[in-house]
């Protein structure tokens, strides 16, 4: 652990520097260290406890890991890595100022996220909380222009979400007298609600999600991909370690429940009616963020009524989702750099036909859009499944509460799951299929080769978790053990992934006889499109993005917010005509752009204190002065 | 074997009956029953011909999308109590390979270039939004009755028949629901006329135009087979455990169910195209229905 540490903490020399390949290196070495240590410590060979030795009152800090941490620490070890090797790339593809900044907050943020799972004591765990945030808030702003404004809405939030943690952790050492994270058990409501609603805003569940959606967009795609798929996990850690060692109440848990199919539903209606890859993907993190919300929710009420099968399906469900989405979110956020440096834009009503300019990176975004459709061979399958399955297990229930709950679970999952297979074969279908709408994307150029090494490993990781899941299933095993849960229905559970690898296989079988077949004796001859007899079809006249959803967008009007500008042609000979459509987003708009402007509004009111005349200040420094002496001697 | 053969020979029966008896009630002889057999044996031995547009995936989607029904056909039990495959929660499979097979058809609409097909992909993928939530629904007031496990033993526990009358409507609103989801998927009226000749107005056919050759029987025999296997789960909750003769119950639900949808086909108009997503919903109501009604009985309030 050490060691590992170590060379993490060294990387940050080379980065200074601008070495970036030496930075890469040192940070795959240290992931590889600190990865086998996690292996070992969730497969229980070996217990690593440290403690640092901090003078004064706060005393000993212990740094420990668990099973929880280890796991997630597992994620972190090998996502990041990849993230960087693939930031690396696109440094070097697209040069910028302000390279070696870039890198060592990149290199804070893992080291941050690292620091998180071992932490055992609350300040330290508050320390490296905030440093997450600030050094994730200057790996945002690489190009220092479009993004500046997106990263400081993303600072703020992070620092009221950090104001949540830190009462909430002060009044836990209030109750408890002990800054050690192991007096989380059994915790009073009010510090227990704070905390969740700190954490609740770094994972991004609605109505704290409003960030996300602002942030990724202009974030480098390795920054936006390693924020997406791991840093919001640090969110899920925070809220497992609350939830995994308090009793709540039925009502508490159908709320949870509540928000977490809220906030899918909310991810993916806005990710289906966005036109830019990278928002539409933002959306799409806190659909799965709600999804896993879901399983854990479904965990916790099978815990609540007795229904271990119900709480052992639910809970793997949601750690294996925490896993693969880390794979597929960070492959198509790794991507959309590609399909960025290739064709200039992100938005899919300027791009199409990129398949036949970037194959490969087509054929890796097909297989992240299976995973994040849940289409069976990519992984999302896999965990939905498990989550599926605990509801099945839930509605014959003898108690009510707990088949109601399934089976509103169950549909909502469902139509999320057709939902978000709609916005990705929209994402996919108009960026690498068809024809190209502008000339960019006409002659898009592949990406560096050292960019697509992190996307190929990813790709096969999904599929290869995709095809079989009963080997991810031993992942988190031991974390099932350690909580205590049901291993029979795991080991049910396992069985029933290997019979569908089977199936997966026949699956390939069939779909590679019948390709063969028709590569080897069917002739084929290259035609126009049809057209209708119209002779001069061009590319603008291909479904349009905004087309693609509208149909589902009829039902989904209440919960989209349209501005539309239209400029009709009104006389006879109309001289300008236009239309624009923007969809944004009603949280933000309703709420939180109010509520900063109130804040605004206020601090606004002082603003005539700063008047540069010194002796108005003194004035004011006297004022204060009388005041506190009033104040102190009025309560002697 | 029985399953594998039906599951081959079957499918292309129903939309060449469906179009005998369309035929029949408009009052002309109408094609032979074997006619969509001699279709697909033409189609599958001619050349292709490809858009310029098209890039690998036109070429490899109906492969995929036909391994993907298949895979889930193995499921469905026909005829008898078992299906060629099961285990325990098997039916989620089948429900998400079949939505494969139609995302995968919804990528190659989008790869022609066409707005025609860009059209029917997005109303065509518009109804999985509503048909997966009826379809777990409608399995999981079966589930609330009969117990959790596998596709075909779910709805060989369930029986229409007895004194229930509980169960009876429960089963006649699931049937129902299957029904319509039934004319959903295959694309039939009244949500898309499969005989329409104005692009503006398919939803299937217009994703396939740019298809021809092997690659159109393969879409064809797809579609025909997606038919079979919602025909194949009515037949189930319909056929009662002690049937003597499963197999020719089977078969003659089936024939009904085709005979029924060219009936309806030859007497109601297609909806118009914003109105059909409307209907769509009918199959979630039910089903929500048929559930609550299961649930208010199991608490006493029936």
């Amino acid at each position: 652990m050490i060691v590992g540490f170590i060379l993490l903490i060294l990387a940050l020399i080379p980065a200074l520097l601008k070495r970036k390949e030496t930075f890469a290196i040192l940070w795959a070495a240290g992931s590889a260290l600190l990865g086998y240590e996690y292996l070992t410590q969730l497969f229980g060979r070996s217990q690593s406890v440290y403690q640092l030795l901090i003078p004064a009152k706060y005393g000993e800090v212990l740094l420990a890991l668990n099973p929880l941490s280890a796991f997630f620490g597992l994620i972190f070890a090998f996502g990041l890595p990849l993230g960087i090797i693939h930031g690396v790339g696109y440094l070097r593809k697209d040069p910028q100022k302000g390279t070696a900044s870039h890198l060592f907050w990149l290199g804070m943020l893992g080291l941050s996220m690292h620091g998180l799972l071992w932490a055992r004591h609350s300040i330290m765990f508050l320390l490296l909380w905030e440093i997450m945030g600030i050094s994730s808030f200057f790996a945002i702003i690489l190009d220092r222009k479009e993004s500046l404004k997106a990263a400081i809405t993303y600072i703020i939030t992070m620092q009221i979400g950090g104001a949540f943690l830190m009462a909430g952790f002060g009044l836990l050492y209030y109750h408890s007298g002990s800054f050690n994270l192991a007096m989380m058990h059994n915790m009073p409501r009010l510090p227990l609600y704070l905390l969740m609603i700190g954490f609740a805003f770094k994972a991004g569940f609605v109505p704290l999600s409003s960030w996300l959606p602002i942030a990724h967009p202009v974030a480098p795609a390795h920054v936006s991909g390693i924020m997406s798929a791991m840093m919001i996990k640090t969110g899920l850690y925070g809220i497992l370690m609350l939830v995994l060692s308090n009793v709540f109440s039925l009502t508490e848990i159908a709320i949870f429940a509540l928000i977490s199919v809220i906030s899918a539903f909310w991810g993916v209606i806005h990710a289906m009616s966005s036109s830019h890859i990278k928002r539409a993907l933002a959306y799409s993190s806190i659909e799965n963020i709600g999804v896993i919300g879901m399983g854990i929710s479904l965990g916790l009420l099978g815990a609540y009524s007795g229904n271990t099968q119900l709480a052992t399906l639910a809970f793997a469900g949601a750690f294996l989702h925490i896993l693969f989405h880390s794979f597929f979110k960070a492959l198509l956020f790794y991507l959309s750099g590609n399909v960025l440096l290739g064709a200039k834009s992100l938005e899919m009503d300027s791009l199409g036909s990129l398949a036949k300019r970037m194959p490969s990176t087509a054929i890796y975004f097909l297989i992240g859009t299976f995973a994040i459709a849940t289409l069976p061979i990519g992984n999302g399958f896999i965990s939905e499944f498990s989550i599926y399955f605990s509801m099945l297990s839930g509605i014959n229930s003898p108690h009510l509460s707990t088949s109601l709950i399934s089976v509103f679970m169950l549909a909502s999952l469902a139509f999320i799951g057709a939902l978000a297979l709609i916005a990705f074969a929209k994402v996919f279908g108009l960026t690498f299929l068809g024809n190209a709408r502008s000339h960019e994307a006409a002659t898009a150029e592949k990406a560096p080769r050292l960019m697509r090494i992190p996307q190929l490993v990813l790709s096969f990781a999904i599929l290869f978790t995709g095809f079989f899941g009963g080997i991810s299933l031993r992942f988190i095993r031991p974390l099932l053990r350690w909580l205590g849960l049901d291993m029979r229905s795991f080991s049910m559970l396992h069985e029933i992934y290997g019979k569908i690898s089977y199936m997966l296989i026949l699956l390939v079988i069939i779909f590679g006889f019948l390709y063969l077949i028709r590569r080897k004796l069917i002739k084929e001859e290259i035609n126009p499109t049809w057209g209708c007899a119209y002779q001069k079809p061009n590319p603008r006249m291909q479904y349009t993005s905004l087309a693609f959803s509208n149909p589902l967008g009829y039902f989904l009007k209440p919960f989209i917010l349209i501005r539309q500008k239209d400029d009709k042609p009104d006389e006879l000979f109309p001289k300008k005509v236009s239309y624009i459509q923007k969809i944004l987003d009603p949280i933000n708009e309703y709420i939180i752009k109010p509520i900063s402007r109130a804040i605004y509004w206020f601090f606004s009111l002082f603003e005539r204190l700063e008047s540069g005349m010194i002796n108005a200040y003194i004035a004011l420094g006297l004022l204060f002065l009388i005041l506190m002496i009033i104040y102190v001697l009025g309560f002697k | 074997m029985i399953n594998i053969l039906t599951i081959l020979l079957l499918p292309l029966f129903l939309p060449g009956l469906i179009s005998r008896v369309k035929a029949i009630m408009v009052g002309r002889k109408g094609q032979s029953l074997f006619q969509q057999y001699f279709h697909f044996f033409k189609l599958i031995r001619k050349d292709e011909v490809i858009s310029t547009s098209a890039s690998f995936f036109t070429r490899a989607a109906p492969s995929l999308a036909l391994a993907g029904t298949l895979v889930a056909a193995l499921f469905v039990p026909i005829g008898g109590k078992t299906a060629l495959f099961s285990f325990k929660g098997d039916f989620i499979l089948v429900l998400y390979l079949l939505a494969m097979t139609k995302g995968v058809m919804v990528f190659a609409a989008l790869d022609a270039g066409s707005s025609f097909e860009g059209m029917g992909a997005s109303r065509e993928i518009s109804f999985t939004a509503f048909l997966e939530p009826a379809f777990v629904l409608i399995l999981a007031s079966l589930i609330y009755s009969s117990g959790f496990s596998s596709l075909s033993s779910i709805l060989g526990n369930y029986s229409l028949g007895g004194n229930d009358l509980l169960a009876l409507i429960v089963g006649i609103f699931m049937i129902l629901a299957l029904y319509i989801m039934l004319l959903v998927e295959s694309c039939r009226v009244p949500f898309d006329d499969p005989a329409t000749h104005l692009e503006l107005t398919m939803i299937h056919e217009v994703m396939v135009l740019d298809y021809s050759g092997f690659s159109l029987g393969l879409i064809h025999y797809t579609a025909a087979l997606k038919m079979l296997i919602y025909a194949a789960l009515i037949a189930q909750i319909i056929i009662p455990a002690s049937c003597t003769f499963p197999l020719i119950a089977f078969l003659l639900i089936t024939l009904g169910i085709g005979i029924i949808t060219g009936i309806m086909e030859s007497l109601i108009a297609r909806l118009r195209m914003n109105r059909n997503l409307e209907l769509v919903l009918v199959p979630v109501s039910i089903s929500v229905l048929a559930l609550a009604a299961l649930i208010a009985k199991s608490i006493g309030a029936w």
